[in-house]
């Protein structure tokens, strides 16, 4: 029976959820979000009481930070359709599995979950070499999800100068997702090594999205969007035994860890000129 | 990476092919003796130490020369090595003057430590004749080097090197068997040859054969101690090591270590051989007080206590407007950064300025509208990476030597050059193109190179439509300027204009190097902002080895700047004009941050003269030497109620002080200086300063307490640590982490490894802006009265005001008097003789200096260094403003020329 574990920043929902994920026939645990990483449940349920894009992107980091994320992650958060939140309110966006928004509706919920797990079952199920493409489908379709993001985010910007840096990062974004695609179609290898970045977006913090963005910021979210990934698949990674996905998936992490030193160089270029 | 594997003494060793065995021993921690063998120089062969065995091959090999193999078995102490090694030595000591118990480098002496190693006889070949002793040979009469052929191994290194790394050429061998020695072309007196006194003969020498003349008798290796600082001339930021003796509390030489970053052991003759000045009776080491017209010595009590009461209450009458704050780049960043602090809290005003405006403001004006950013945009370190090298208005083998160097690495491995350069310097000569163009018009002639390249279609077009913008009204603009017309109003030929276009474009990587010789004109921003259009036109930026490069011209130039010692911005270019930067200054120094707008020195200087400036504290500079014309400089600053002096002698400025504060030199005091490459680095303490003379950190802070705004630390590190902490660029640093070879900003976290080039991949404004530049003649131009146009400049020898390198025995010995370049021509249709006086006058002043008549300069332009305070040519320059950063027109005047 497979476990799921309620991450409730505020616990308003944890009832709602924790019943329906019972009755969906699932064990349920409740956890708190600094400990969320390090369960080994089959999904998490993440209730949070942030408001908005931003805010729910920084409960994500706080909870990935910490452990494994091989785990679905299924958001439940309150977002305003009419402003920002239209524009990067979407799971790509957030780079989780499943986006619901409050109050929870406990069927879709359990559908969705139901869907998750089946998937996985499935990928894992398959033969090696499926799995293998299953992971490789996943970084691709994040690529995707991340060149959308920039390009929906040079729309929405005023100032030319943050639009032509968002473009900038989309059209990265496409490039990273053609070098995985030959990857995927054995034209290239993966990196190895392990590339020291100069931890920029952890001490610098997480920029809110607003109309006027600067260029700096932009490449701060960048960063953090990269590092977000970088967790991804180190994370995932820890999950398989010694072997061909594992080597996959510290090869990802070493692309994106790549990514995330660009972009930091890009941020500290931008953000630190001499002018007097 | 590692490609080769070996065996050195049963031990696996691991070296890239192509790698000697000696430097791949050497690499992997495996001593093999040599004698002549210097990682700077090619290989040569000569003092057969380095013998070792190769299995399977006869004989025994020299490892310098012999690369290491695949698989290759070597050993470098096999019996029948050891017995050769020690039969060289033994034949090296038989010709040896044996006189170690007084010779300056026991202890620093290679042939000593191996003849100890392998306990060789010093009497085993006593037939063979001693050399002779050092009377008669090419330094005599030096006062920088002294050669002592009994002492000489013969190795080739000084020859080597003075040929290979300065490419000065100046040293030979002569003679055969045992009457080789190290000598120069026809045994000219080393003053009369093209020897440069960069002293790396002396440093390369494996004995004390070759040693710095002033040394000998002060102390032996272990008598000394070897303190690694950095120098405190040029941007370029070389490491190098104070070698102190502590019973004397002197400076005995000064040395530097293969490898360092980002000097590789290379001084130059100011780095080597300038620092006498420290040990200067003239040092200031008291505080004075001017009574009656007179200076008195005073406490530094009395002395703080009249300062800051003196510049508070100027403060509270008039404003803050009604003082003013001149910082010093010769002094270190923790200085800079207090100096703008004391300005802002204590002083309540943002006029504060140092002397970037005299140099380099046109760079940072004219980078920053181009490209967001006005730093250096690569580093020291990939300049001999250079394909094609594009140096306009700088000298760089004079003014920054050890660039210099790094380029002529470039140049021996096959670089192209051009150079476009009024006057026929080094580079010039060596160059593939020199364009001798007439001063102060640069912007007609790279106006014409970028319209030949683009109707040549040689542009990158691909680059300016991803990267860059504004190119259509850029592009119209420059239909004016054709390299045939160019070719009129620049002096030199259109075919020089187009190669050197073709040259500079189509090199792969090719950069840009400038200097004052671009920034000191009216239109010098624009100058800039001109070499960044040629850059972003041929996509030349933002790579490695390619960019646009300003050399700064003084130890901490960049740092005084990045330290916020300048109206406008605060520490890390924060402005002063964003209320949440002030709020977070004010927050942090406890104070209200004032708004006034401030000004620049230019202006301090013009405001003391109308009389709106009152009080006036000057850190280290000597605007009265530095400023163009001086008689209105001298007056204005007369006009002032009350002026502070910090200052390690008595300037000119000092002179016309009322209070004067005695501080300490770079040797004295720990701090940080950063570099023309934004590399932050440390300098130590290696000796107590003179009488009562402080670190310059410590006297702000006292004349800061006594004006009211007490500043205490416990140290310049702790300095460091509050600037660092208000400095996102500056936040990942520390004097911990810089202590070795500095970092380079951006580094704004402790994880963060430093920022080696700018631009990579983007502009830091997002699309570069090529600026529409139309060519401005200079304010002045030649006419019938003045019909020479004047261009002033550094010398290799001196360094600015002169007041520190003038100090040194074998520098003065070299250049001592101020002097005008003119042409061979000129020089005889006025009747004048090279070597014999003239009198050069220009609408402000009148000089008699010396005359050089060459070729260096072209006809109707003469050239004149800064250095001689007893001749001040800055009596001579125009007062004549960059409109944007007031940067004065030090490179072009007209003036006249007669007899003395």
């Amino acid at each position: 029976m497979a476990a799921i574990l309620i991450v409730d920043t505020v616990g308003e929902s944890f009832e709602a959820v924790s019943a329906a994920l019972t009755d969906g026939g699932w064990d349920v645990a409740a956890g708190e979000a600094a400990t969320f990483g390090s369960a080994s449940a089959d999904a998490i349920v993440l209730a949070t009481d942030a408001a908005g894009f931003t805010a729910a992107q920084q409960q994500l980091q706080l909870a990935r930070g910490s452990g494994p994320l091989g785990i679905p992650v299924l958001l439940v958060i309150d977002l305003d359709r009419s402003g920002w939140d239209r524009t990067f309110g979407s799971a790509e966006a957030l780079n989780v599995e499943a986006l619901l928004d409050k109050p929870v509706d406990a069927a879709a919920l359990v559908s969705r979950l139901t869907a998750i797990l089946a998937a996985r079952d499935a990928a894992r199920a398959g033969a090696p070499d499926e799995q293998l493409g299953s992971i490789i489908d996943r970084a691709v379709a994040n690529e995707e999800a991340a060149a959308a993001f920039y390009r929906r985010a040079a729309e929405s910007v005023s100032d030319p100068v943050s639009q032509e840096a968002l473009e900038s990062l989309m059209r990265d974004e496409e490039e990273h997702k053609r070098l995985l695609e030959e990857f995927r179609s054995g034209d290239r290898t993966l990196p190895e090594g392990h590339t020291d970045t100069g931890a920029i977006v952890e001490s610098f913090g997480v920029p809110d999205f607003t109309e006027t963005i600067s260029p700096a910021d932009a490449f701060l979210l960048a960063a953090n969007k990269e590092k977000l990934a970088v967790d991804m698949y180190e994370n995932w990674a820890k999950l398989y035994p010694a072997g061909p996905e594992r080597e996959l998936l510290e090869g990802l992490a070493e692309v994106e860890r790549r990514h995330k030193a660009k972009v930091e160089a890009m941020f500290t270029n931008a953000a630190f000129p001499e002018a007097w | 990476m590692a490609d080769i594997t070996f065996t050195i003494n049963d031990t696996s060793v691991a070296t890239e092919a192509g790698t000697t065995i000696l430097a791949a021993a050497l690499a992997n921690g495996i001593d093999i003796p040599h004698l002549c063998n210097d990682p700077r120089l090619t290989p040569t062969g000569a003092c057969r130490l380095c013998l070792v065995e190769i299995d399977g091959q006869a004989g025994l090999h020299t490892a310098c020369t012999r690369l290491a193999e695949p698989g290759m078995i070597v050993q470098t102490e096999s019996e029948a090595v050891v017995r050769s090694r020690k039969t060289t030595l033994e034949l090296l000591l038989s010709e040896h003057n044996i006189c170690c118990t007084t010779c300056d480098a026991d202890g620093d002496c290679l042939l000593q430590d191996y003849a100890y190693r392998y306990q060789a006889c010093e009497e085993r070949f006593a037939s063979l004749e001693t050399a002779s002793e050092p009377a008669d040979t090419y330094t005599v009469g030096h006062k920088g080097i002294i050669y002592d052929p009994s002492k000489c191994v013969r190795c080739q290194r000084c020859v080597k090197v003075c040929g290979e790394v300065e490419m000065a050429e100046a040293l030979t061998l002569k003679g055969r068997a045992l009457d080789v020695q190290v000598s120069t072309a026809f045994d000219l007196p080393l003053n009369d040859t093209t020897c440069e006194i960069c002293g790396l003969c002396v440093s390369a020498c494996p004995t004390g054969a070759l040693w710095e003349r002033e040394a000998v008798g002060q102390g032996r290796a272990k008598d000394l101690t070897k303190v690694r600082t950095t120098c405190t001339y040029c941007g370029v930021g070389c490491q190098l090591d104070l070698n102190v003796n502590p019973a004397t509390n002197r400076i005995v030489r000064i040395t530097s270590e293969p490898g360092c970053l980002p000097n590789d052991g290379n001084l130059c003759v100011k780095g080597r051989f300038g620092f006498h000045f420290v040990h200067s009776p003239e040092r200031l080491t008291v505080p004075l007080i001017r009574e009656n017209g007179e200076f008195r010595e005073a406490s530094w009590d009395e002395a703080l206590t009249l300062a800051g009461k003196r510049l508070a209450e100027l403060g509270e009458q008039h404003g803050p407007d009604g003082l003013a704050f001149l910082s010093s780049c010769r002094c270190s960043n923790e200085e800079n950064f207090l100096m703008q602090k004391i300005a802002r809290t204590a002083g309540k005003t943002n006029n504060v300025d140092q002397c970037a405006t005299t140099c380099h403001a046109p760079t940072v004006a004219g980078l920053a509208s181009a490209f967001g950013s006005g730093a250096m945009t690569n580093s020291i370190g990939e300049v001999k990476d250079v394909d094609t090298f594009f140096i306009i208005g700088s000298n760089p083998t004079d003014a920054h030597p050890i660039i210099g160097m790094e380029m002529k690495k470039a140049i021996r491995r096959g670089a192209k050059v051009v150079v476009c350069d009024p006057r026929k310097t080094w580079m010039a000569r060596h160059a593939d193109v020199h364009i001798q163009h007439i001063p102060g018009t640069d912007n007609y002639l790279i106006n014409a190179m970028m319209n030949h390249l683009i109707e040549q279609g040689l542009h990158d077009q691909a680059f300016v439509d991803e990267r860059c913008e504004n190119f259509d009204e850029f592009r119209e603009n420059l239909k004016g300027y054709h390299p045939d017309e160019a070719a009129r109003t620049c002096g030199v030929s259109a075919d020089d204009i187009r190669t050197a276009a073709e040259m500079y474009a189509t090199g792969s990587p090719s950069s840009i190097f400038y200097t004052l010789g671009i920034t000191e004109h009216t239109c010098g921003t624009e100058n800039v902002q001109n070499l960044a259009n040629l850059a972003m036109l041929t996509g030349h930026i933002g790579k490695a080895s390619s960019g646009v490069n300003p050399l700064r011209g003084q130890n901490n130039v960049q740092g005084g700047c990045d330290m916020g010692a300048i109206h406008t911005v605060f520490p890390g270019y924060q402005k002063v004009a964003d209320p949440a930067v002030r709020e977070k200054f004010g927050s942090a120094w406890g104070v209200e941050i004032p708004t006034n707008v401030g000004g620049r020195v230019t202006d301090f200087v013009e405001k003391a003269g109308e009389g709106v400036l009152k009080g006036f504290y000057v850190l280290g500079e000597d605007p009265v030497l530095s400023e163009p014309n001086q008689a209105k400089v001298i007056e204005s600053l007369k006009k002032l109620e009350f002026m502070v002096v910090q200052e390690i002698f008595m300037s000119e400025t000092a002179k016309l002080a009322d209070v004067v504060l005695p501080a300490t030199c770079f040797a004295e005091k720990e701090g940080t200086f950063t570099n023309s490459e934004r590399r932050v680095q440390l300098i130590r303490k290696a000796l107590d300063p003179p009488g009562q003379a402080r670190p310059d950190w410590q006297i702000i802070c006292d004349v800061s307490a006594a004006m009211g705004y007490p500043m205490e630390y416990a140290s310049a590190s702790d300095v460091f640590d509050e600037m660092a902490s208000l400095t996102p660029s500056y936040g990942g640093m520390s004097f911990e982490r810089n202590c070795d070879v500095g970092l380079q900003w951006p580094c704004p976290t402790p994880e963060h490894p430093g920022t080696m080039f700018l631009h990579q991949g983007r502009f830091t404004r997002g699309k570069g802006l090529m600026h529409v530049i139309k060519f401005r003649p200079p304010a002045e131009v030649p006419d019938d009265d003045y019909p020479f146009v004047l261009s002033t400049g550094r010398t290799l020898y001196n360094y600015n005001i002169g007041n520190m390198t003038r100090k040194s025995g074998p520098i003065s010995q070299k250049q001592n008097a101020n002097f005008v370049e003119m042409h061979a021509d000129d020089v005889a249709k006025l009747g004048l003789t090279d070597g014999g006086k003239a009198r050069v006058s220009t609408r402000r002043g009148s000089l008699v200096v010396d005359v050089h008549a060459a070729d260096k300069v072209r006809p109707g332009a003469l050239w004149m260094p800064f250095h001689f305070v007893e001749a001040a040519t800055n009596r001579l320059t125009n007062d004549a403003f960059d409109n944007i950063t007031r940067t004065a027109e030090y490179k072009c005047c007209a003036a006249k020329v007669e007899q003395a």
